[in-house]
């Protein structure tokens, strides 16, 4: 990630102020999701970057975000179409680069435990990764990756995404 | 979604749209979306997400709705 210079406060600041708005929310959780290129400072974030940036706010955030104990933070990460079923037992850092969407950065999520337990600890394939990946994280043992893929009619392709969730 | 980026790409969408994302079906990601230049973004349903007083464009319009799109 050398070169990458992120403007730590500002973004934590902009992230800090979304994440209020969901635990203010009277223990009601809703739908949310803030694309990287959301944040202040990221709006002219390239795709060439946006694996590497979000990883870097990931570890930010595993390490000083405070939430509500009932809710998981996630990172989404959409990848491109594929005309082939995907089964992906390691995920690698140059793998995610050259797969990620080209269209869509990568999004921050809050879900609630039940949520999670109820839906994608059911829906997603689980996965590992790959050491180029955990060792960018100084706490590992609470990131679990996910996968998933389907058929898209409407695109006749493969739909394909990536799922890291941080458990306290 | 990747016809409509494509369009967004080569200039054939109208000015103000950035790009289309696709919905998942969850709770965080539940429906297709488009962002505009402001910020702000608007799901297929005609809900907004982000709306930072964003006013559609007659071009906007037209074109989501031949897409797909409900106008709020």
């Amino acid at each position: 990630m050398d070169g990458i210079y992120l403007d730590e406060r500002r973004v934590q600041t902009s992230i800090q102020n979304w994440g209020n708005t969901i635990i203010s929310s009277n223990g009601k959780w809703e739908g949310n999701n803030l694309h990287i290129d959301e944040i202040e400072s990221l709006d002219k974030i390239t795709r060439l970057t946006w694996i590497d940036v979000s990883f870097m706010i990931l570890n930010i955030l595993v390490n000083q975000f405070k939430t509500d104990d009932s809710l998981i933070l996630f990172l989404h990460i959409d990848l491109k179409y594929s005309l082939e079923i995907m089964s992906l037992e390691k995920l690698s850092l140059n793998w995610l680069k050259e797969n990620v969407s080209e269209y869509t950065p990568p999004s921050l999520n809050f879900t609630s435990l039940e949520y999670y337990t109820d839906f994608y600890e059911k829906e997603l394939v689980r996965c590992k990764a790959d050491t180029n990946i955990t060792d960018l994280f100084n706490s590992l043992s609470h990131l679990d990756f996910f996968y998933r893929t389907y058929f898209d009619e409407d695109e006749g392709m493969y739909s394909r995404e990536i799922y890291v969730f941080f458990k306290k | 979604m990747n016809q409509l980026n494509k369009a967004v790409q080569t200039g054939k969408a109208p000015k103000g749209i950035i790009r289309f994302d696709k919905g998942r079906g969850t709770k965080n990601l539940p429906l297709d979306e488009v962002h505009f230049k402001d910020g702000s973004s608007l799901y297929r349903d005609g809900t907004w997400r982000h709306n930072k007083g964003h006013k559609l464009t007659n071009d906007q319009i037209k074109f989501l709705k031949e897409n797909g799109w409900n106008i709020p």
